[in-house]
């Protein structure tokens, strides 16, 4: 999995470039590089209370794990409908699929219905009026993973808050605002906002990512951040769970400046010392459901079935607190895996990238091997006092 | 790796003399002794099978020494060597030595004066300047079933059956037990046949990945005992790892006169331990943790249960597992509780962990000691026994999904699939 290590952003517009040129140009295999859909500056200089100057909006789409590239051969006008023309896999009905480079010159709403094929595949859109680019290639078993990211500064109370905010879509609709895109948390509930807090002076930075999600770690002097997005590692097929979306920041409201000392600049997963109400009233996370419902997910013991809210194992087990370092002075990684009482009650599948680990006789940016692999350690932003706290990012 | 699937046993021995043969052959362990007619000691128990004893080399080598020399010590090899006080009862490997005739991989370690010696009643050849390997020892598993005729207050009156698994560090100079005292390594699981003392039986199911071996016993229709032992794989490298476990719930309903599983106090399969104190006698689950003092006693076990007393033993070391426990202190209970997924109706094959703790080391603090092999537990609402899953997954329920609480517990959704591979 591509990562970059310990590089320094000038500030957070600069982290908002090298992220870009990240996902778009480094990550390999080529397949799996993201592609900008949008990258503007809005004038709109009241997008936030106190805001200072204008904002930057970057719409940015992954392909998908398991994509595969595969060229198209031909282009014709089917009573209206765009045909496709390809030899490669068959695409099943309702399989979605990206296309590379495809000139849209209107409305797109990113689903393809297939047809049925007899020896060569073909592919129908509707609504679009496509461009003059009739030989590229499209993405099969693509999901659309698409996120958007704001870059904004605000005046606050301890200094400029110099942030990101960030959204999850299924789809990108051109016309539509920053965080109502289809499908986003923002879309579903109006308090579902979800931000970084960065700096707007020079700060250290790690890139992980591949076709399907990335984190972004910082450290700002002695704090550090660990937000991302993308899909999860579901206990589903495909076919089953479309679009297994989260989105995680380390800030919720607005505003808030990377040394705050409180539950409001918390990473995902940062859980409060004794009553577990990890984040305050107001989590940066979110895991989605089938349904199109995103889950404010906590750190905490778990909700009650009914609950419209998700959890995250292992830090809902009180006793984790009490896990030490192996016997050996090793450190044992747990996957973390949202669950929630939600529709009947479900365990969604597992964050990649990200594992929890204990934070004992260990600092934070430490780097601990496992299996020739490293893990930089991180905690959860400025709150080290408990052993749940900590995380280890994956640096392969 | 390996597994057998319902195989025809007629009774208790046939059932010991599969598993001794399934773990001699594809588990790595030898048949160390069968005893015809052996005593179980105890207030209750009456033995009706052989006991057989298996047992399996633990090679966590933690050193290597140079022998400097070998001498005859009448009929016995005399190694001497600079290096580490061993213990009565120590065992070590001999690298690379000439053995000319019978070999059994035992060696007895004598007292030290300066030098440290072992002994051997082997016969050696001309390698007199080998290695021998420090770290090494051997588990010894007792297997065998009896009647268990009255507990107080949690099984019913007239006996019921009883397939055993004592683990033990040595082999004991006698092969008389007594449940009620504590005498050393002896640590003993069982799992419950219930009124079915000595067959028919409907299947016995064998599943192991060369360390662990799985045992699933059909006693009735969809009714099943269950004992596992062996080895953990562990989470980074330590001394020990061997463990036992069996499903022993037998809970009682003295005055309603049928079985139930009380999910708090139960002490089932890896489970996660039973809240209340219960006795050495019915205790489900042991590891073994070497500890410091290395007193070799009890203190280098760590027992299934929260907390331990009146026998002797404290609550210095704990083993948990992720299995089944109906309470929030479990690691997997949130897993557990919301499963299976509503979305595609699967249940998540929760990994089966195993965290520790040693009172004596890292007070009021837990290691990962490992996860047990070939084995998970999953929520089986939607699914019903012997049901495949993932491919290779062979699902059980604890005891029974549901049934006749007059014949054996019942577990309900609480199910554990093991890996056919």
């Amino acid at each position: 999995m591509p990562f970059v290590a310990a590089q320094t952003a000038t500030d957070h517009d600069d982290l908002l470039d090298k992220l870009i040129t990240f996902l778009t140009t480094t990550i390999t295999p080529t397949n799996e590089r993201w592609v900008v859909l949008k990258d503007v500056i809005n004038p709109d200089t009241e997008i936030y209370t106190n805001q200072i100057g204008t904002t930057r909006e970057v719409y940015l789409r992954g392909p998908g794990l398991s994509a595969t590239e595969t060229a198209i051969t031909g282009v014709t006008d089917n009573g209206g409908l765009a045909r496709f023309a390809f030899t490669g896999p068959t695409v099943e009905l309702d399989q979605e699929v990206v296309i590379k480079d495809f000139v849209v010159n209107t409305d797109y709403n990113g689903v393809y219905s297939i047809t049925a094929t007899d020896g060569t595949s073909y592919f129908e859109v509707s609504s679009i009026d496509f461009g003059s680019d009739e030989t590229g290639a499209f993405y099969t078993n693509a999901d659309s993973i698409n996120i958007q990211i704001r870059r904004h500064s605000i005046s606050a109370v301890a200094g400029t808050a110099a942030n990101w905010e960030l959204q999850a879509s299924t789809s990108f609709l051109d016309v539509n605002d920053f965080r109502e895109q289809p499908g986003s948390p923002y879309s579903v509930d109006t308090d579902n906002t979800c931000f970084a807090s960065l700096s707007n002076e020079s700060f250290t930075y790690w890139f992980v990512g591949n076709g399907r999600y990335f984190w972004v770690a910082t450290s700002i002097s002695t704090v550090t951040t660990l937000f991302g997005g993308g899909f999860y590692l579901p206990y589903a097929l495909t076919s089953e769970f479309p679009f297994p979306l989260f989105l995680a920041g380390n800030a919720r409201p607005e505003g808030i400046r990377w040394n705050i000392g409180t539950a409001v600049n918390y990473n995902f997963f940062g859980q409060d010392t004794t009553d577990l109400d990890p984040h305050g009233p107001t989590p940066a996370m979110f895991v989605r459901h089938v349904d199109g419902f995103w889950l404010v997910t906590y750190c905490d013991t778990g909700p009650s079935l009914g609950d419209t809210t998700a959890s995250l194992w292992p830090c809902d087990f009180l006793d984790a607190r009490d896990i030490i370092d192996n016997q050996d002075n090793s450190y044992t990684l747990l996957p973390y895996i949202p669950f929630s009482g939600y529709s009947g009650g479900n365990v969604y599948g597992e964050l990649d990238g990200v594992y929890w680990t204990t934070f004992f006789n260990i600092a934070a940016l430490d780097t601990i091997q496992i299996n020739s692999t490293d893990y930089l350690v991180l905690q959860n932003v400025w709150d080290t006092t408990s052993n749940i706290d900590f995380c280890a990012l994956r640096l392969e | 790796m390996a597994f057998s699937e319902d195989i025809a046993v007629t009774d208790m021995q046939s059932v010991i003399d599969n598993i001794v043969s399934f773990a001699t052959t594809n588990a790595g362990f030898t048949l160390h002794n069968t005893i015809a007619n052996a005593i179980i000691v105890g207030t209750d128990s009456d033995a009706y099978t052989d006991l057989s004893i298996l047992s399996k080399v633990n090679q966590d080598i933690t050193s290597e020494y140079a022998i400097s020399s070998v001498t005859d010590n009448g009929v016995i090899a005399r190694f001497n060597f600079t290096g580490p006080t061993l213990e009565v009862d120590d065992f070590v490997i001999v690298e690379d030595f000439v053995v000319n005739t019978a070999y059994n991989g035992e060696f007895y370690v004598t007292a030290t004066d300066g030098t440290t010696y072992f002994e051997t009643g082997v016969s050696f050849g001309s390698n007199e300047t080998g290695n021998f390997l420090d770290g090494a020892y051997k588990m010894y598993y007792y297997l065998y079933a009896d009647t268990v005729s009255t507990e107080p207050d949690d099984v019913p009156a007239g006996d019921i059956g009883s397939l055993n698994c004592r683990m033990m560090i040595t082999e004991p100079t006698s092969i008389n037990f007594n449940d009620n005292t504590i005498n050393g390594q002896r640590y003993k699981t069982r799992t419950s046949t219930w009124g079915n003392l000595d067959g028919g039986f409907n299947g016995l199911n064998l599943y192991t990945d060369g360390n662990a071996v799985h045992v699933v016993l059909e006693v009735y229709d969809n009714v099943f005992a269950q004992l596992s032992f062996g080895k953990v794989d562990k989470l980074g490298s330590w001394i020990g790892g061997e463990y036992v476990t069996a499903n022993n719930i037998r809970d009682y309903d003295v005055d309603n006169g049928f079985y139930f599983f009380d999910p708090e106090n139960s002490i089932a399969i890896f489970s996660y331990g039973a809240a209340e104190e219960v006795s050495l006698s019915i205790s489900s689950s042991y590891l073994y943790r070497p500890s410091t003092p290395p007193t070799k006693d009890f203190y280098d076990w760590a027992l299934s249960v929260d907390e331990f007393s009146g026998t002797g033993v404290s609550e210095d070391q704990i083993v948990f597992f992720s299995g089944y426990r109906f309470a929030t202190a479990s690691l997997s209970f949130n897993l557990q509780r919301f499963s299976p997924n509503t979305f595609n109706q699967r249940a998540m094959l929760i990994p089966m962990y195993v965290l520790s703790t040693d009172e004596f080391i890292n007070p009021g603090q837990t290691n990962f000691a490992g996860f047990i092999p070939s084995v998970k537990y999953l929520d089986i609402e939607l699914l019903n026994p012997k049901d495949i899953v993932d491919v290779n997954w062979r699902v059980y329920p604890y005891c029974s999904k549901e049934g006749d609480p007059f014949t054996a517990p019942i577990t309900a959704n609480h199910g554990l699939a093991y890996r056919r591979v």
